[in-house]
């Protein structure tokens, strides 16, 4: 009797490191779902690079935004291989009844592609299952438009699920892949900036779906503008309200900062710095991860808070690599800012700085100020009041 | 299990199990009497071997212009022994006792109007082969998708299904549209909010808090606007967290319809006149005949092209390659014993099959470009592959045997 064809369909497995690297990193992004999604596409991203080289003998390059800031914004990535335009878009649902593209991967002239495979990422498995593919052109003429996420929808018993052929149609001479693209009227700068201003309110957690499809598609086809967003939803999501340190002392902390034991082991030698011998007064020591976009490694912000005689806050701050390295990533900067941006503070890490540290300040109960990471053009902020 | 020997079995007769096992076919006389007298009829011999094709074809032909006709029944009788030995298979897999042989055949059976809706008689491949695969990926799917849903939150559980699946199980439970739109739209404002935060996982994800409730209230009231035709009714977080339960509930039961009858012998309570569900022109009749006789011939043709073509593309193919092939189609070994076996990786054996089967595939493809002049596009190149699978299940395994060489 038959048996079950078990070789057709494609399971990976998603490498530790990839998993670990891709969630913490994508921690920075505010709204839940959409940091969700941004770490989906990394791991799946990754996981599959190394397998499309190993399946095809050619190096896979990555064509469109590789940062988590842009998966925060639509689902997929594309990668070139050879002469061939692969898109990937994961998914977390476990059944195969449909495949749901987003339609910026179609209707986009220079994002659409020949292929399309639809992967599951199965996070508690840590796995990859790579389902089935389509192409641009039955994705148009044979899948449903759906308004209402703007995504073009295939039943799941139109996707070749068997494997094989989609590395055999790769050795053959080119099939027509592509339908028809429409154009998208260009939009110009000024209509640009104002979407843009728009659209960066970090309020928004759909902007996909805010403004009309060829107005928000002919923004993300160009580069710049598509940076431009990423950048503004990046700077404002991380606008939360203060950390309020006077709480801190009863034990109460905002998300995000946690004791030093449970972001570093083993115990950093904070001593050197923190040294309690000058005072027997009690002290709260708090940790926070601070992702600066996706290009760099975390780094870990550390308070240290002491109450004066005076009633006055003692503090003092500092800047450690992650558990693990040993020095910051070069040039980066700590500033501490007035609530008026006004920079009262600044230190700059060299090529080989362990840590760096602001010289210690009092502020009086109610105070707000603001602590600056910096590196190049990227930054992120923390706000506090005493 | 005792195979069906004449053509009026096959097309009329249902596996009955006793203690999960096969016992009896059991015969419907309605399609009894409709094969029998379909087949004075026709010229057709009542042997399986000589004329089983031809049946298939006819019904198959038959239910495409008329899927109300008996022809459902009699290729449902016809595919009772495939449905039961990729049961069977499965069920031997499975280590926990929660699913039966018999609940396996129920799932898997259950998948009939697809296989019937899927199958195209003019890539060459037989019903049995599509409805082999089309009944594994089933049950498959299914067993993994109960399994999943049983050890999921319904949080966890929401975030695991398509949109498909959420409104297909709400269409199933009565929900209006306008109901569905509205449930929707709740289950995308609640995946835009509620996400791991802990740690990269989703099967135990706990319920939104108050504070998420409101966001994703917030973003449904804003949404529901956009939607076309807009909603009208703004929700609070008491109603958005009633209908996502709700939801959740709904795919569990969709995800779990309820085991009916293993009697599938429907047709036997149906009220229709034999006479109403045969085609009533004779002469038509005569010349579909014909027409299914000359696809018999070409098909038949085509095999022994094909089944030239890939033997040659198998000699190609380095001795270790094709031992692995040996084990798995002849022997039918699972890969895990053929790991075991050659001392190797369960993913190298999985690897080499499929760059074994890339390489035929492809043989096959430009062959058929050359000789047949069939454009190769994808969905093309799926039938191929299909055509493919069912020489290496049912050809190799005989090839193998004959010459004695491996």
């Amino acid at each position: 009797m038959m048996l079950l064809s078990d070789t057709s369909t494609q399971w990976l497995e998603i490498p530790d490191a990839i998993g670990t690297q891709s969630w913490q990193q994508s921690q920075f992004i505010s709204i839940p779902g959409n940091r969700w999604q941004a770490y989906l596409n990394q791991v799946c991203l990754q996981t599959m690079l190394p397998w499309l080289q190993e399946k095809s003998t050619i190096e896979p390059i990555v064509d469109s935004m590789d940062s988590l800031a842009f998966w925060e914004i639509v689902n997929g990535s594309a990668i070139v291989l050879g002469t061939t335009r692969l898109i990937v878009i994961p998914t977390e649902a476990m059944d195969r009844s449909e495949f749901r593209v987003p339609q910026e991967w179609i209707d986009i002239p220079s994002w659409a592609g020949d292929y399309y495979l639809a992967v599951e990422v199965d996070p508690d498995e840590q796995c990859l299952n790579i389902w089935g593919y389509t192409t641009h052109q039955m994705l148009k003429s044979e899948g449903n438009y759906d308004g209402s996420d703007r995504t073009y929808c295939l039943d799941g018993d139109r996707i070749i699920q068997d494997l094989t052929v989609f590395w055999v149609m790769q050795q053959l001479s080119g099939e027509p892949t592509q339908a028809v693209i429409e154009p998208l009227p260009a939009l110009n700068s000024g209509q640009a900036e104002l979407l843009l201003q728009q659209l960066g309110d970090r309020a928004i957690a759909l902007p996909r779906l805010e403004i009309p499809f060829l107005q928000w598609g002919a923004l993300l086809e160009q580069d710049r503008w598509l940076e431009q967003l990423c950048q503004l939803r990046q700077s404002r999501v991380n606008a939360t309200s203060p950390a309020n340190l006077s709480q801190w002392w009863q034990n109460v902390f905002e998300a995000g900062w946690q004791a030093i034991e449970d972001l570093w082991a083993p115990q950093p030698d904070l001593a050197f710095s923190f040294r309690q011998a000058e005072s027997t007064q009690q002290q709260v020591r708090r940790v926070k991860q601070i992702q600066l976009g996706d290009q760099f490694p975390a780094v870990l912000l550390v308070m240290v808070l002491e109450t004066e005689a005076d009633e006055r806050t003692r503090i003092w701050v500092q800047i450690h690599p992650q558990s693990g390295e040993t020095y910051l990533p070069a040039n980066l900067r700590l500033e501490l800012l007035s609530m008026t941006d006004e920079v009262l503070q600044s230190v700059q890490a060299g090529d080989t700085s362990n840590y760096i540290q602001l010289r210690r300040f009092k502020s009086r109960l109610g105070t707000q100020f603001r602590l600056q990471v910096a590196i190049a053009d990227t930054f992120t902020h923390e706000d506090f009041i005493v | 299990m005792k195979p069906r020997q004449r053509i009026i079995e096959l097309f009329s007769t249902f596996i009955q199990l006793a203690d999960d096992l096969f016992d009896r076919w059991v015969t419907d006389s309605l399609l009894q009497r409709s094969i029998e007298r379909t087949l004075k009829q026709t010229a057709e011999l009542d042997t399986a071997e000589s004329s089983e094709h031809f049946w298939v074809l006819y019904w198959y032909r038959l239910w495409k212009t008329n899927p109300e006709y008996l022809a459902t029944g009699h290729l449902s009788a016809y595919l009772q022994e495939v449905c039961y030995w990729v049961a069977q298979r499965v069920a031997i897999q499975l280590t926990s006792m929660q699913y039966k042989l018999s609940d396996c055949f129920q799932i898997a059976i259950a998948s009939l109007p697809v296989v019937l809706k899927g199958y195209n008689p003019n890539q060459g491949a037989s019903l049995k082969t599509y409805a082999t695969v089309v009944f594994s990926n089933k049950l498959r799917d299914t067993l993994r998708q109960q399994g999943e849903a049983n050890s999921r939150t319904d949080w966890g559980l929401l975030r695991k299904i398509s949109q498909k699946q959420l409104v297909e199980s709400l269409q199933a439970a009565g929900f209006s549209e306008v109901a569905i739109a509205n449930h929707r739209l709740a289950w995308t404002c609640f995946k835009t909010f509620c996400a791991p935060s802990e740690t990269p996982a989703t099967r135990q994800l706990s319920a939104p808090d108050r504070a998420m409730w409101a966001t994703i209230t917030q973003l449904y009231n804003s949404q529901r606007l956009k939607q076309v035709p807009p909603i009208e009714a703004q929700a609070t977080p008491d109603v958005l967290e009633r209908w996502l339960k709700n939801c959740a509930k709904q795919v569990r039961a969709y995800l779990h319809p309820a085991i009916t009858s293993l009697n599938l012998n429907k047709s036997e309570s149906g009220s229709g006149e034999i006479l109403d569900d045969l085609p009533a022109d004779a002469e038509a009749s005569g010349l579909a005949d014909l027409i299914i006789r000359e696809e018999l011939q070409q098909r038949q043709t085509q095999q022994t092209q094909i089944n030239a073509v890939l033997k040659a593309a198998l000699e190609k193919l380095e001795p270790q390659v094709r031992t692995l092939l040996h084990l798995y189609y002849a022997q039918k070994l699972t890969q895990q014993q053929i790991a075991a076996q050659l001392e190797i990786k369960q993913y190298t054996v999985s690897r080499r099959l499929s760059s074994a089967k890339e390489k035929l595939l492809l043989a096959l493809a430009k062959w058929s470009q050359e000789t047949l002049h069939i454009s190769l596009t994808s969905p093309a190149v799926r039938d191929m592959s299909l055509l493919l699978e069912e020489w290496l299940q049912e050809k190799l395994a005989s090839e193998f045997s004959k010459d004695g060489s491996l």
